[in-house]
């Protein structure tokens, strides 16, 4: 019963997020079948204008919004998200995409979490005044680093003057290991430096609050060492927290993703996104939307899912 | 100006604003070349003539920084102060008001904050299309949840207060509640939240012109210098440096005032409702627990 609610309200937000991105794409300037068939100085307008009605009901274009919604959602639900600009099924060309984005966000995620838990502990330790200075300053200068500049300047120190690693582009893993390393480090860590940065912020203000409750003088009292009460008693307590930011921190690290992917030429959804946007491939970009919002929205779901099961107090209301 | 005094932050964050502010209003004083004139070569390395070199179209790079200083700033400032009348005017009305109303606006913000943020502003700024208005319009409308909640928190908890009480058994009406009791008493977490939120709008925005999705050129703004300067990074690297300055300096600045001013509530002692007072003004709000924070 406990993981019904969130997942009947996951297919609910998806479906609301379908409904808006698809009225706000019907929104787009531009016809969808006038871009298909494109200039052609062959025919005359009439013709042409028979080619575009022709392509506008073969694309059930003529049909209300509403009802284009339902073949669009009937589609969807059976797998089939039509055909993109230039021949492709959109759903394959998602599929592809979303896999290097995906490895991007999750990465980072298991690089992020585990340096600011250490970092976060490190900093309220007694007699570790410098060090939780110094790291809460730079946190907040990778909270106010945007991230394509953070990356530019990656690039110009790691490509431009060191030469160590090429500049962009993508190599499969399976086929190049050594290389897609190489190519995977430099946009890692343009999302590793201010994730690192918010997740440290928050636990570091968290485990400032576990460490004035009772529990911690128990401990301290029972005569545990300053680890032990540190790492055994305080960051579990604080870790939970944690995980309330962490849904909305993935959603932030997603649209970071998008502006990573642009700067480092990585064949990711964002990419694809941005190409469908100046394309005005309704499809794909409806797409790519809802593919990046259902990655959001399934990991906020079992987040929360998670947070139900660690945290008692929560399955009763 | 006792309110400045020993308050670091805020007087480094004044101090880091202040020549924007003044390149903002006076860029022609300050620039020595328009921003759009070829003045000479592309990629001329910093002289006395061009104090940062010339861009790939040998455009003076220091006159274009300033002029976007205007564009930059008036898109976040823009954006946030329109964000926060909006959202702070519905929020106060239905959080004091209750109600059906007030379930509703929750909702909507519920469903608004429950999509990437810069996502849904390049969304909305593909469908209608570049320019600064729109720029400013898309991301109020990102913001106006997260003023929105704030509002609503400390009209709900204001509400319960003896000189709200007061004020409504001696017969006023709730637009003088509003205007008179609560607006004023939420004033300093909302001006710590408004400073926050221009730092966000400023990135936000910043990262829309890198996508190509800002300011339209030939008009200089900070993000589109960025993304020019990246096409030519093994050309001259130099010149992808100083946009990226300004954007920091400006959003750290934003940020120092904000907690500048959060201390000064504090000092103040007046900080109304307090309890959680800025938090919801960011945009980290929608919790996995349910969202509703009142």
């Amino acid at each position: 019963m406990r993981l019904l609610t969130p997942v009947l309200s996951l297919i609910g937000v998806l479906l609301a997020i379908s409904m808006i991105t698809f009225a706000i794409a019907t929104a787009l300037p531009g016809d969808a079948a006038e871009i298909r068939v494109g200039k052609r100085d062959d025919l005359t307008s009439e013709q042409r204008n028979e080619l575009v009605t022709a392509e506008r009901e073969r694309l059930g274009l003529d049909q209300p919004v509403p009802v284009q919604f339902v073949i669009w959602l009937q589609q969807a639900v059976r797998g089939d998200l039509g055909v993109q600009e230039g021949g492709g099924s959109v759903g394959r060309a998602v599929v592809e995409r979303i896999i290097p984005s995906l490895e991007l966000a999750f990465l980072t995620l298991a690089i992020s979490l585990p340096l600011a838990a250490l970092l976060a502990v490190r900093s309220v330790r007694r007699g570790k005044r410098v060090f939780s200075a110094v790291a809460g300053q730079l946190s907040t200068v990778g909270f106010v680093v945007p991230q394509f500049w953070l990356g530019i300047l990656l690039v110009i120190f790691f490509a431009v003057l060191l030469g160590w690693l090429p500049a962009s582009g993508y190599e499969p893993f399976r086929e190049l290991p050594v290389e897609h390393v190489k190519r995977v480090a430099m946009p890692l860590l343009t999302l590793v430096i201010p994730t690192t940065a918010v997740f440290f912020h928050f636990m570091r203000q968290s485990l400032r609050e576990s460490l004035t409750s009772q529990y911690i003088r128990t401990a301290r009292a029972k005569g545990l060492s300053d680890s032990a009460v540190l790492y055994r008693h305080a960051l579990p307590n604080a870790l939970l927290p944690t995980l309330t930011v962490l849904g909305v921190q993935f959603g932030q690290l997603l649209g970071g993703v998008v502006v990573v992917e642009r700067i480092f030429n990585w064949p990711g959804v964002g990419g694809l996104l941005i190409y469908s946007v100046e394309r005005q491939d309704f499809g794909t970009l409806i797409a790519c939307v809802m593919a990046i919002a259902a990655a959001y929205v399934v990991m906020s779901t079992l987040i929360e899912i998670a947070y139900r099961m660690v945290d008692p107090r929560i399955r009763r209301a | 100006m006792s309110w400045l005094r020993h308050n670091i932050r805020l007087q480094l964050g004044l101090l880091l604003l202040l020549p924007f502010v003044v390149a903002a209003l006076i860029p022609g004083v300050i620039a020595p070349y328009s921003p759009t004139d070829l003045v000479d070569a592309p990629f001329l390395h910093p002289s006395s003539d061009f104090w940062l070199g010339t861009d790939e179209l040998g455009r003076d790079v220091f006159s274009r920084l300033v002029f976007a200083a205007r564009t930059d700033l008036k898109i976040s400032l823009g954006a946030t102060l329109t964000a926060a009348v909006i959202g702070v005017s519905i929020g106060l009305l239905t959080g004091y008001r209750g109600g059906a109303s007030s379930a509703v606006a929750l909702r909507v913000t519920d469903v608004m904050l429950a999509f990437p943020s810069i996502l849904l502003a390049l969304f909305l700024v593909a469908v209608m299309g570049p320019s600064d208005g729109i720029v400013i319009l898309a991301l109020m409308v990102l913001y106006i949840p997260g003023f929105l909640r704030f509002a609503r928190a400390m009209a709900i908890s204001l509400r319960e207060r003896a000189f709200v009480e007061a004020s409504v058994i001696s017969g006023a009406g709730s637009r003088h509640v509003i205007w008179k009791h609560l607006l004023p008493n939420a004033i300093g977490p909302l001006l710590v939240g408004i400073a926050l939120t221009a730092a966000y709008t400023l990135l936000a925005a910043a990262t829309l012109s890198y996508l190509g999705l800002g300011t339209p050129p030939p008009a200089p703004s900070w993000g589109s210098m960025l993304q020019a300067s990246f096409n030519y990074v093994f050309q001259d690297w130099r010149y992808g440096i100083w946009p990226g300055l300004c954007i920091v300096t400006v959003a750290l600045g934003y940020m120092l005032v904000s907690e500048g001013i959060e201390i000064a509530v504090q000092r103040s002692g007046s900080a109304g409702a307090g309890a959680g007072a800025v938090e919801p003004t960011r945009v980290t709000v929608a919790t996995p627990t349910g969202g509703a924070t009142s």
